[in-house]
């Protein structure tokens, strides 16, 4: 037993020698970086890794902050923060924005105070239908106080992950604010989503976690909805229902995920249309599970 | 002579990792690191990123090392040593903390040893703290305190808590508010003999929160001593958690509680080896929990 005792202390500490060897988040590198981003704001036309390497406050209201042009580029905020608080509520800008292009990547960031955190979106204008561009990845950042959505992004093939985005919402005129927009066949993975509110003078507020998918159904298809905490989505009125999961498409998987409210809320944990597979998920204090019958059950869902 | 045996072994293998950390900036960049932290007691007042470019050694018995007063600041150790061995059992100390309404607060990859908590965040109003890759060792009452939502504790290890001299328990990783634990190891809470002593592994919540997740964790040799004592190695207060996928183990059968839920705790996929009891409380069953 002695020598158990003392084997699994050493290997507890060998097994520390291997953390920083693991170097999942060490401190940044700037070498890899084909030019920073000191000022915002500014337009990103030439393909890389662009890098913050200082805290940039703003306070923009109608133009974005960073607007990517072209594909294949990385914005890595390399743990600095975007802020534009300053800029109040009424702010029509984007953190990060990008339109008809692939490959867009946003990583290491805190982006605050905008109308959307990141506007990634794969049609080159908001009018036009159809999917251009794929491939975007938005991981390891944070989201607070963004003032209708923390993140949109849309296109074939692309992940939001491990991010945490927090009391989204409050833009005027508008009675909800989404914490997560992933239209599209987009992976949404192990996030969180805590706080979302509507602006205080309208009467009546609703309010989405999550809204996956697709108008498109043909093209919103096989991803998957896993791991991720949805909490806190602010009532008030009883006009319209509070939402936790919005997903459309046909193959879909719903999964693993933890949808939650500390009071009965008046609403639908999740909301399905197309074909989606449920399992796993466990729902608290909303007055209505599942909305629509496209909700496949396939077992391990509870709603309590 | 069991525990100077260990301790031995455990110092040996601190010392190749103290070695091995020493040669490790090569491999590092401090480009992004607005300042480095080369003594402490420190306060940090600007936000970004701060960093360890070697080892930070204290014997002070109550500081708080790296003390963060603003948002949006990470410690990054970048594998080295924040240790405050020589302050002894006693100590009051606390390695890294930020005690205020202060948010998005990121510790990462640092090794904390001695003090009486590891990190101490306690944010409320505040939120959206990561605390990931590190090594909390020796720490005396507890490795890890995170207060405020939306926050995540993960790919964490806590070793060896606790010996808070009349202390009557100790603690792993503590959270309050909606704060998910993923995918930590905790191993060793003892106590320092003087008194009965409860070891806790995690304890997550309070009434307030909601959803919290605790998903992933190994809870192993935790030390329960004296009269009436004993081992709970993860309590739930937080209304609605979801616990799932731990590994809760002794090596031989112990007073205590494997998973001790609060209120509508859904509860899965758990193992629970050699406790008492496998859950208390609360505990919704739900499924594919083992306990023996």
């Amino acid at each position: 037993m002695r020598t158990h005792r003392h084997l699994t202390i050493l290997a507890l500490a060998l097994a520390a020698l291997c953390i920083p060897a693991s170097g999942a988040s060490a401190a940044s590198s700037y070498d890899s970086c084909v030019g920073f981003i000191d000022i915002v704001p500014i337009v990103i036309s030439t393909p890389g890794k662009w890098c913050l390497r200082q805290y940039l406050r703003t306070n923009l209201t109608a133009t974005n902050a960073i607007e990517v042009q072209t594909n294949n580029v990385t914005i890595d905020c390399n743990g600095f923060m975007l802020d534009n608080q300053a800029a109040g509520p009424g702010t029509y800008s984007a953190g990060v924005s990008a339109r008809g292009v692939s490959n867009i990547t946003v990583r290491n960031c805190t982006i605050e105070g905008f109308y959307y955190g990141t506007f990634i979106s794969s049609a080159e204008s908001a009018g036009v239908r159809g999917l251009l561009g794929s491939g975007h990845l938005v991981e390891n950042s944070r989201f607070p106080q963004n003032r209708y959505a923390g993140i949109h992004a849309d296109g074939f093939g692309s992940v939001i992950r491990d991010n945490i985005v927090t009391n989204t919402g409050g833009a005027p005129g508008w009675g909800g604010g989404v914490g997560i927009v992933a239209w599209a066949p987009v992976d949404v993975i192990d996030n969180v989503v805590d706080g979302v509110f509507g602006d205080n003078q309208t009467a009546d507020w609703e309010n989405m976690g999550i809204l996956a998918g697709g108008l498109e159904l043909t093209v919103a298809a096989g991803f998957h909805v896993r791991g991720n905490r949805v909490r806190n989505l602010a009532q008030k009125g009883t006009r319209w229902p509070q939402v936790g999961l919005s997903v459309t498409g046909y193959g879909v998987t719903v999964q693993d995920n933890l949808i939650a409210q500390h009071d009965p809320t008046s609403g639908y944990a999740l909301l399905c249309r197309g074909q989606v597979d449920i399992r796993g998920n466990i729902i608290k204090n909303y007055s209505q599970t599942f909305y629509d019958q496209k909700c496949d059950d396939q077992g391990g869902n509870i709603a309590y | 002579m069991r525990t100077l045996r260990s301790l031995l072994m455990f110092g040996f293998a601190i010392t190749l990792r103290a070695a091995a950390a020493n040669e490790a900036p090569a491999a590092e960049s401090y480009d992004s690191c607005v300042g480095d932290i080369n003594t402490v007691p420190t306060v940090i007042t600007t936000g970004g990123t701060w960093c360890l470019r070697h080892n930070v050694l204290t014997n002070a018995t109550n500081t708080r090392a790296v003390d963060i007063r603003t948002n949006n600041v990470t410690i990054d150790c970048n594998g080295f040593r924040l240790a405050d061995a020589q302050a002894g059992p006693s100590t009051m100390s606390i390695g890294i903390t930020a005690n205020g309404p202060y948010s998005n607060i990121a510790v990462r990859n640092c090794t904390i040893i001695g003090f009486n908590f590891g990190i101490f965040i306690a944010s409320n109003p505040g939120g959206g703290h990561v605390i990931e890759n590190n090594l909390l060792s020796f720490n005396r009452s507890a490795g890890i305190r995170v207060d405020g939502a939306a926050s995540i504790v993960r790919h964490n290890t806590v070793a060896n808590t606790g010996g808070q001299p009349g202390s009557s328990n100790g603690i792993g990783i503590v959270v309050n508010g909606s704060v998910d634990v993923i995918d930590n190891v905790v191993d060793g809470i003892a106590g320092d003999g003087s008194v009965a002593f409860t070891a806790y592994g995690i304890t997550a919540g309070d009434n307030l929160s909601t959803g919290s997740l605790i998903r992933g964790n190994r809870v192993r040799d935790l030390t329960p001593s004296g009269s009436g004592s004993s081992a709970i190695g993860i309590l739930v207060y937080s209304n609605g958690a979801w616990v799932r996928d731990n590994l809760i183990g002794q090596q031989t059968s112990t007073n205590g509680i494997g998973i001790s839920c609060g209120a509508e705790t859904r509860v899965r996929d758990n193992i629970v080896k050699n406790y008492t009891q496998g859950l208390a409380g609360q505990c919704d069953n739900d499924t594919g929990n083992v306990t023996y």
